[in-house]
């Protein structure tokens, strides 16, 4: 039985050290695919639990039929959308400023690397715009490189339906890139990064 | 896709979320995560073992080393929790308060033991009243009734008590806090929080029933710290939701007759009877087991555990009463002597037609304890007519430092 199978079958089983070996192999995956889903946060941190939490719960129910990163998403993805649900229902505390996100890289130059950070705030802003169904399929193949097949497995929809989200996704990203300045600015920015090119 | 939309993308999968993941906190995850999974484990081992114990057996034998250990760890810290013995007296910061009556045929057990008058209940314990009444107290805080079939699992003693409750019924009476909150009951998601009360809330399924006969509940998802954000609810007031989504099923009543009676707590708990079986529906006023002499707030009952109240205010001046009971309750919560407060809210209300209020809501919310000292004002104002009334409030507290 491979390492990570008996990892599963011994924290399915109640071991705690099998558990807590899963979870620090897995955790910066589950942590980023949280980020890329509900943007930069003050709470990702109780998120993150409560993932690692309904995966201690649910473990016993993992048969093995589909791959664990599969399963594992579809967790994370649940908990994502029951996170999203009760925050909409939540005050909002507009004197609370979202946290910035940190995307500092030592290879360019502080201006790039400012203008880079507001692309990617922009860029999380147009994702929180789309409805949670095409936001989830848009994140989990194009940022994520998740084939559509298994796509449909982590949403628990017909990949025909995965197919047709993605495309209205990426439609409205398309229209939506116009209302963000730093996106319709873009072309400069990569022109810099890349030394010339760009969109026409 | 565009290029431009590609390149943007391609960006992204390198950068969005990448830094942020890498970033987080592991020690702080793991500090809240690793004692949920105990008491996660904690609750399992209870349940097994109160199925029978050739079933843990297996169970138990096809643990690996590690979760054998954790088991004996476990059910050393069960054997102590529940020894009326060195319970007495000894009440330590990690207890939630002392079994002070086990009424019925049946038994209370923690953690899968049977425990009598006097056995301490500890952060992680799982207490199920099969077949009898337990009331535990926490002096000076709190009395908790587990009615017959309750069965919860004690989350929190520090700062709070907090239950999840599994099925069954609970009753408390609780006294008021001056900041957050005194008591709280989960079920799965969704918290029921009380920062002085006497409530009542009940769980068969997926169905939830709160019944509240004094002071004022919050009603949200349940937070990992700090106050519960949600709905509030004023008593009197019977109120039904479905488990995880209180927003969206929430029926409240605040006619009294629907409130289901409190239960009598304090020195007549030795001679107290068995409550009414559960119902989820409001009992009808026919209904003489389930309300007994009609009475909504017994007599001398409310004094101690009611939230702070402000004298009723009249017709004429109700909204500026209102307004002032408000900027009070927000004046007395504590503050750093360095920064200034600036408040602005309103209160919405909404009169029945003999100009009291039905219900309030202030947008932006302000916090929960501030609701609960305001609502004692809030509830007993009459108007001289039917209808809504919105009342800004405005306050600045300016900063007390040089």
């Amino acid at each position: 039985m491979p390492d990570e199978e008996r990892l599963i079958a011994r924290a399915a089983a109640g071991d705690t050290a099998a558990f807590r070996r899963l979870y620090e192999r897995h955790r910066t995956d589950v942590a980023r695919l949280v980020c890329r889903m509900l943007g930069a946060r003050s709470d990702l941190d109780d998120v993150i639990q409560e993932v690692f939490v309904q995966v201690y719960k649910s473990l016993k129910d993992f048969r093995g039929q589909s791959k664990f990163s599969t399963w594992l998403h579809r967790v994370t993805v649940n908990v994502v959308l029951m996170h999203r649900r009760a925050a909409r229902s939540r005050p909002v505390f507009t004197d609370e400023p979202p946290p910035e996100p940190a995307l500092r890289s030592a290879d360019i130059l502080p201006d790039e690397d400012a203008d880079r950070r507001e692309r990617m705030r922009a860029f999380g802003r147009l994702l929180d715009r789309l409805a949670d169904k095409k936001r989830i399929v848009f994140v989990l193949h194009e940022l994520e490189g998740i084939a559509p097949a298994e796509i449909a497995r982590i949403v628990g929809a017909p990949v025909l339906t995965v197919r047709t989200r993605l495309f209205y996704a990426r439609r409205e990203l398309e229209e939506m890139l116009g209302d963000e300045p730093s996106l319709a600015a873009m072309k400069l920015s990569f022109s810099k990064m890349s030394g010339g090119g760009g969109d026409p | 896709m565009s290029e431009r939309l590609g390149r943007l993308v391609g960006e992204a999968s390198r950068d969005f979320g990448t830094r942020e993941a890498q970033d987080v906190d592991w020690a702080k995850v793991d500090r809240g995560l690793f004692p949920r999974i105990e008491a996660e484990q904690r609750a399992e081992q209870a349940e097994l073992a109160s199925h029978g114990g050739g079933r843990w057996a297996l169970v138990a034998g096809g643990l690996g080393l590690v979760a054998a250990a954790a088991l004996m760890s476990a059910t050393t810290r069960g054997t102590l929790a529940i020894d009326g013995g060195q319970a007495q007296g000894s009440m330590g910061e990690d207890a939630a308060g002392s079994v002070v009556a086990v009424e019925g045929g049946g038994q209370l057990l923690v953690d899968g033991k049977v425990a009598g008058v006097g056995s301490t209940l500890r952060a992680g314990n799982v207490v199920e009243a099969r077949g009898a009444q337990a009331t535990v107290e926490r002096a000076g805080k709190l009395t908790l009734i587990f009615e017959r079939g309750a069965r919860a699992t004690v989350t929190r003693v520090q700062g709070a008590f907090v239950l999840a409750l599994q099925s069954g019924a609970v009753e408390a009476e609780v006294v008021p806090v001056p900041n957050g909150e005194a008591f709280a009951v989960d079920v799965g998601p969704s918290r029921v929080a009380a920062h002085g009360t006497h409530l009542r809330v009940a769980r068969v399924g997926e169905h939830v029933v709160v019944d509240l006969s004094e002071g004022v509940v919050s009603l949200g998802e349940a937070p990992r710290e700090g106050s519960t954000l949600g709905m509030l609810v004023t008593a009197p007031a019977h109120a039904e939701f479905t488990v995880g989504a209180p927003e969206g099923t929430l029926a409240v009543t605040h006619d009294p007759m629907a409130v289901r009676a409190p239960a009598s707590f304090g020195p007549a708990t030795a001679s107290r009877t068995g409550s009414p079986p559960l119902a989820f529906t409001p009992v009808p006023r026919s209904d003489p087991e389930a309300r007994p002499s009609g009475a909504v707030r017994p007599e001398g009952h409310g004094a101690t555990v009611a939230p702070p109240r402000n004298g009723p205010p009249t017709e004429v001046d109700a909204g500026d009463a209102i307004a002032a009971a408000v900027r009070s309750c927000l004046a007395g919560r504590p503050r750093a002597d360095n920064v200034t407060v600036v408040v602005s809210t309103t209160v919405h209300l909404a009169l029945g037609s003999d100009g009291r209020v039905k219900s309030a809501r202030f947008d932006p919310p302000v916090a929960p304890d501030v609701n609960a000292c305001a609502s004692g004002a809030i509830y007993q104002a009459r108007f001289s007519h039917a209808g809504s009334v919105d009342i800004p409030v405005d306050l600045t507290l300016p900063s007390s430092a040089p």
